[in-house]
């Protein structure tokens, strides 16, 4: 079946590029299905609901849908950044820990933070020209979720992941296994099966990836960055 | 299998009565006091523990029956023997705080082994030059 987006007749398989302004921070596989999630969670508030709506093909809740690769990588290093609790904002009560007169163990004040003062936090940050991820579904409304994204990964609010435009082509693969046989997203090593030479790692498989109960033992994608290859490098 | 029932099944099920649920039980032995062979309350926040399905090791000596306690050596000296027998297998680093549910991970292949810490853990490709502490040493106790 094939139908016309963006003036382009498509598949059902098809490309998603991110062309990036600024670095990109990824804690995770960054699967495309992930990030349809999210936005649709925003949009409905409701977890189950959002990724009932995700526009792509599924097969036992494993969404064909690739983890990011990131294109001509320019530099990663790894980024310190410091999280603090600002002790003038109020907090709830029933987010800390209380004594047995039900009053908070620690005073939250300016001259005493304590257990809630800074906590430092180091991430990888990649500088890629273009992001992308293959997959199989509604490419039409995959591209009309994404138009309204303009920064992608960790600390968007610090300028990170900035996105330029987003594409769409046709795709060879479905955003599982790429056409070398190699996987493209973590798929659990009970749905694969034996046999494959990706490496397997705990991971999560299936959204909402922050949920601890969706990690199982899993074929993950290595090398899905690509390096640019500078005159420097070429030369050496 | 999940990570939460690899470490009941393994581990967590010689430390308490299990309740079914998994992820609660989890959080419950990485959290819960045990009296230590010297009647003294202690929790799982120091040394370390190595879960496996070959034998699980806990180098904290409290009164347990299934897994092996009280174990012998540093925590590189144990990760080193556990990644030297076939895997799976989940490495627990102990540091004053007790871990959270979403530190644990199990380490299924030599390319990518995870310790896990109450920092988040160190991931490596055994193989690869190391970068981490624990890779580091690990790889002195293997050569």
């Amino acid at each position: 079946m094939s139908k016309k987006i963006w003036g382009f007749v498509m598949g059902e398989r098809f490309r998603i590029a991110a062309v990036m302004v600024t670095p990109v921070i990824f804690t995770a596989h960054a699967t495309l299905d992930g990030l349809l999630g999210a936005l649709l969670f925003d949009e409905l508030q409701d977890v189950d609901a959002a990724h009932a709506a995700i526009p792509l093909r599924s097969t036992d809740g494993l969404f064909h849908a690739s983890a990011a690769r990131l294109l001509a990588v320019t530099t990663a290093r790894k980024i310190g950044f410091i999280a603090g609790l600002r002790a003038s904002h109020d907090i709830a009560l029933d987010q800390i820990e209380r004594n047995k007169h039900g009053e908070p163990h620690k005073a939250l004040g300016l001259a005493r933070r304590s257990d809630f003062g800074n906590v430092a936090n180091a991430y990888t940050v990649h500088a890629a020209t273009v992001i992308e991820w293959t997959a199989e579904g509604d490419g039409d409304r995959v591209i009309e979720l994404l138009q309204g994204v303009h920064a992608i990964g960790k600390r968007r609010n610090a300028g990170f992941g900035e996105v330029l435009n987003w594409h769409i082509e046709q795709a060879d693969d479905d955003g599982v296994v790429g056409i070398d046989g190699r996987v493209l997203r973590p798929i659990p090593v009970e749905i694969l099966g034996p046999g494959y030479s990706d490496v397997a790692a705990d991971a999560g498989w299936r959204p909402a990836y922050w949920n601890p109960r969706h990690r199982a033992a899993c074929y993950v994608p290595s090398g899905r960055i690509e390096f640019a290859v500078t005159e420097e490098a070429a030369s050496a | 299998m999940n990570t939460y029932a690899f470490f009941m099944d393994h581990f967590g099920r010689h430390l308490l009565r299990p309740t079914g649920d998994n992820l609660v039980d989890t959080e419950r032995v990485l959290n819960m006091s045990f009296t230590n062979r010297a009647g003294k309350p202690q929790r799982l926040a120091a040394g370390w523990a190595v879960v496996s399905p070959r034998g699980s090791r806990l180098q904290l000596d409290i009164p347990a029956q299934g897994i092996e306690t009280g174990a012998a050596g540093t925590r590189f000296d144990a990760f080193a023997a556990a990644l030297r027998e076939p895997l799976p297998a989940m490495l627990l680093a102990f540091d004053k705080k007790p871990l959270g549910i979403d530190q644990l991970f199990v380490t299924y292949d030599l390319r990518s082994v995870r310790v896990c810490t109450k920092d988040g853990g160190e991931t490596f490709d055994l193989a690869a030059d190391p970068v981490g502490m624990y890779h580091r040493n690990i790889r002195k106790v293997m050569q």
